[in-house]
């Protein structure tokens, strides 16, 4: 009773959070209402007697990502999208083929009927008093230690590619164009200045530049 | 297979089956199937993705729990899903910071360079 009871708390909560993730008018509600959903799925997972798997959702996902999520959205800047005509149209499709595919996996996913082999009472007086985290553990270290080390892969992959993508591009040779924000709008500096700025430039470099950055200026009609 | 007396007693207090689970796993990927389609805000996009993820690791735990709870294979998945969908916010969220150079907009509207 006392879990059924949880488990519908907790099933309003995180239906109504995702929600807020969808229609929130600024996309930095949705962001905070998506930390209120992955926490909401940590309980669930508590209740599946996972908790392992909770502690890691509640770091990973309601820490973690919800911080990186935050971090990109300081970046943008959450200025309004520009109202574009074809809003309606948008709209109807997105609804009728959300609600044809949730209706597709809704009506198979309770024809689920396959057989379920309960624990021992034993088994799960051993999770209930050690907890997943050994077995997890265990599993991850023989019957899956190759999807493990490729996962190691892919994280390295990702965090260079990351690194690869977000760092800056220009040299001292082509003064590229950069972006800065002046008055709340995007503005296009030149990268010359924005190093003059930060103090980053030697004399030298910037009097031969200058010309180069003359014509620029011109070409962008600052 | 035997149900001892404990667990099937566990099983009627709870009064949970597997598909209430399911059900919400569903409600929670449809919204966030929503939210992919229908939103304009990259960012916005990025996090229903992640909604969706969630929900198929919901998925996974609840069904590792039902149906074999001895073995907990399901659990693991669930690991791996976590991991890799740590590596796409990062990336996905490196690719619209360098589109937000490029152009200063986060729309998706504003990317359709390559349609015809």
């Amino acid at each position: 009773m006392f879990e059924s009871t949880l488990f519908w708390i907790f099933a309003t909560v995180a239906i109504g959070a995702a929600l807020g993730v969808v229609l929130a008018p600024s996309v930095l509600y949705s962001a905070l209402s998506l930390i209120v959903v992955f926490f909401s799925i940590a309980a669930f997972f508590l209740l599946n007697n996972a908790d392992f798997l909770a502690t890691a959702q509640v770091l990973v996902y309601g820490v973690g990502l919800t911080i990186v999520m935050l971090f990109g959205i300081m970046f943008t800047g959450d200025t309004p999208l520009k109202a574009r005509a074809g809003k309606l149209g948008r709209l109807l499709i997105a609804s009728i083929s959300s609600v044809a595919l949730f209706a597709l996996i809704f009506t198979s996913v309770m024809g689920f009927n396959i057989k379920q082999f309960p624990a021992s009472a034993q088994w799960i007086r051993e999770l209930h008093e050690q907890g997943s985290t050994l077995a997890i553990g265990q599993l991850l270290f023989s019957k899956y230690v190759l999807p493990f080390e490729v996962a190691s892969i892919l994280l390295l992959g990702a965090m260079i590619g990351a690194i690869m993508l977000s760092k800056k591009t220009f040299t001292s040779q082509e003064p590229g164009l950069t972006f800065s924000i002046q008055e709340g709008r995007l503005k296009p500096t030149l990268a010359a200045e924005w190093r003059k700025d930060v103090g980053f430039v030697d004399a030298e470099v910037a009097e031969e530049e200058a010309p180069a950055t003359e014509e620029l200026k011109k070409e962008c009609s600052l | 297979m035997m149900m001892s007396a404990e667990v099937a007693e566990v099983a009627a207090v709870a009064g949970l089956t597997v598909h209430h689970y399911l059900g919400v796993a569903t409600i929670l990927f449809g919204l966030g199937f929503a939210g992919v389609v229908s939103s304009r805000h990259l960012i916005r996009t990025l996090m229903c993705v992640e909604l969706m993820l969630n929900a198929v690791n919901l998925v996974f735990v609840a069904i590792n729990n039902h149906v074999n709870p001895s073995d907990l294979s399901g659990q693991v998945f669930a690991i791996f899903i976590l991991t890799i969908s740590a590596a796409e916010a990062a990336v996905g969220l490196a690719i619209v910071l360098a589109l937000f150079k490029n152009t200063a907009s986060v729309d998706v509207e504003d990317f359709s360079r390559l349609k015809w």
